[in-house]
């Protein structure tokens, strides 16, 4: 090598990568070698104009990883041998972690397909060079969080199937359909759907939670690779809103199309939370703080901020937002009443929550809360104690958009159930709200073909009509699924408490 | 609104279209102000079936737990199809009631409005 060879600065490697690299084809013309990236009817006039705030060139990267690789496996292997599975605060905590492991984990990886799919779809080289890192990063997240859980299925139900449960579990089509309809969709709506909606506008709730509230309950394994996520989620976070501005910017015809995404992913981001926000308030012994105080710092307070920021845009607040902090002191309940009676269908426990725990609720959630939730988890505990454990065996109608069972309720009326209907090529399709209805309304052709679980039971393609050959289908165990007390889980932790008691 | 798609179209038929059900439906239901049951119920029947033995023999039942079981009057009951009022007629079979496949009956009961008249 020349002993006078100028080196590169970073911003200059960054530079040829992105924009050096990249070139007008001309064997084929460019509309073919990048076909996904305008049928959506977004407008770029000039990629040049992308901008990405880090800069990320190949060798930075591989070192930043590689040096938070090495402290979270170090970390992880201290775990494993100081048995800190021990220290946790109660083994029913590990709920949490298992709807982690079972619904979110998958969406790592689903990240990282996705992104990946990006990372050649944008004819513009630095957003592709962008996705690509970020494919890189989700799939890191799934590794590492794969293998931090990994601890805990050496001791505990409910870890051992969460690739195929994913594919097959009733309740994990819920974050499942999430990322399929993102993926389904073209390369601007997914990047809307997942980096600004879901990881710029709703993560703090979705991480917050679970990252604090492991912290907060003894769980050295989550914290770690959630701190080790952290400093990517931020990259990720800037790109989502960096790739909104830059849409907007670019053409005022993007604009009316931007703003069917926000209202269509807000929507949808928002019920997929619920499961999250029944996490922090059912699922955590030591509690963060209550689905509905998140709610107003981040959303009321941040989201709304951030609405504001882009209404120079031309940007409104998303549809139905109104609704979604309306239930903001029901969700987690209707939510958690539905886990308790469905759960021998999952690979999860649950239970009723205890006097302390039901005057929290009390003291978060107030009037609505004592009057509706505290006396139905009242009688369900009365009918417990005379050996009737309250499971629901009938199938409940699904919602045709976000894939929960329609427990919801009229958003002025708490005691009634809603189900609202959409006819399309002769066949009725139920939905939850007006916000699914809206987002069915718009592309029924595409919602038509949803995969609902109840309805493929009925239809006889998952293992057979009864609860038991379903069971069998999906891999879960006897052992995995239903009440908490008396559970494997909840004998293996008193025979622990016991003996730490007794040295 | 419609989809926007690559190619000259876009044409896949509905999943939970009647012809996946060998001759029997899909139903779903619900006892309105019983909440301990959470959603709606879903079932899959034959649109053949006599109506009040669905509701006797079918519906009610899913129902076991709840104190008001015991206590019900379907005939006094306020009805709906599709969220619309609608009266059945509980000596016809579900076809002959206009009910169809994907239906959403929904039933209220005056009087018994869950425990402690607050919707469980
Ligand atoms: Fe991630
Ligand atoms: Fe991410
Ligand atoms: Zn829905």
């Amino acid at each position: 090598m020349a002993k006078n060879q100028r080196r590169l600065n970073l911003s200059q490697k960054y530079q040829l990568m992105t924009r050096g690299l990249d070139w007008e084809t001309t064997y084929q013309p460019m509309d073919k070698v990048f076909p996904y990236d305008k049928y959506e009817g977004i407008k770029i006039t000039d990629w040049d104009k992308w901008q990405d705030p880090f800069r990320l060139t190949m060798d930075a990267y591989w070192k930043y990883q590689a040096e938070k690789e090495r402290k979270l496996y170090a970390i992880l292997d201290s775990v494993v041998q100081n048995n800190s599975q021990q220290n946790i605060s109660d083994a029913r905590y590990l709920n949490a972690v298992k709807i982690w492991m079972q619904g979110v984990t998958p969406l790592e990886y689903a990240a990282f397909r996705g992104f990946n799919m990006l990372g050649r779809g944008f004819r513009g080289a630095g957003a592709r060079v962008a996705c690509q890192f970020q494919a890189i990063d989700e799939m890191r997240h799934y590794q590492t969080q794969v293998h931090a859980f990994a601890h805990y299925n050496k001791f505990f139900n409910g870890f051992n199937q969460h690739a195929r449960i994913r594919d097959r579990a009733w309740y994990l089509s819920i974050p499942k359909s999430y990322f399929e309809d993102a993926m389904t969709a073209g390369p601007f709506e997914f990047i809307t759907a997942i980096s600004f909606s879901f990881e710029y506008v709703l993560t703090n709730l979705l991480f917050m939670p679970f990252v604090s509230g492991a912290a907060h309950n003894g769980d050295m394994a989550t914290t770690t690779f959630g701190f080790s996520a952290q400093s990517d989620e931020s990259r990720h976070m800037t790109l989502g809103l960096e790739i909104v501005k830059f849409m907007l910017e670019q053409h005022e015809d993007n604009v009316p199309i931007v703003q069917e995404w926000l209202d269509k992913w807000f929507w949808r981001g928002y019920r997929l939370l619920g499961l999250i926000g029944t996490m922090m308030d059912y699922m955590l012994p030591k509690k963060v703080m209550s689905w509905r105080q998140a709610w107003e710092i981040y959303w009321e307070e941040n989201g709304v901020a951030l609405f504001n920021d882009l209404a120079r845009y031309g940007i409104r607040m998303p549809k139905h937002h109104e609704t979604a902090t309306r239930e903001k002191y029901r969700i987690t309940h209707e939510f958690w009443s539905t886990i308790y009676q469905f759960s021998h269908a999952t690979a999860l426990y649950t239970w009723l929550p205890d006097e302390e725990e039901m005057d929290w609720l009390c003291a978060e959630y107030g009037e609505l809360f004592e009057k509706l939730y505290k006396p139905r988890y009242e009688y369900w505990r009365e009918l417990d104690a005379r050996g009737e454990r309250f499971f629901q065996k009938r199938l409940p109608v699904v919602c045709n958009v976000c894939q929960i069972p329609i427990f919801h309720t009229y958003p002025d009326d708490p005691c009634k159930n809603i189900c609202l209907v959409s006819e399309y090529k002769g066949t009725k399709h139920q939905m939850c709200s007006e916000g699914c209805k809206d987002i069915f309304d718009r592309e029924p052709e595409k919602y038509c073909q949803a995969y609902i679980p109840p309805q493929q039971i009925y239809q006889g393609n998952c293992g057979g009509a009864t609860l038991e050959d379903y069971r069998k289908w999906l891999h879960i165990r006897d052992e995995d699924a239903g009440e908490y007390y008396g559970s494997e889980d909840n004998q293996l932790w008193e025979k622990w408490q016991a003996e730490a008691a007794r040295v | 609104m419609t989809v926007k798609f690559i190619g000259d179209s876009y044409d896949f038929p509905c999943s939970n279209r009647v012809e996946n059900y060998g001759g029997d439906m899909n139903l779903y239901m619900v006892w309105d102000h019983h909440l301990i049951y959470c959603a709606p119920n879903a079932y899959r029947v034959s649109g053949d079936m006599n109506f009040r033995d669905f509701l006797e023999q079918v519906f009610q039942p899913d129902y076991a737990q709840h104190p008001d079981v015991d206590k019900v009057d379907w005939e006094k009951g306020v009805w709906q199809l599709e969220n619309q009022g609608w009266t059945p007629d509980f000596s016809k079979s579900l076809k002959e009631n206009n009910i169809a496949h994907n239906s959403f009956i929904r039933v209220s009961t005056p009087g018994l409005e869950g425990m402690h008249g607050v919707g469980n």
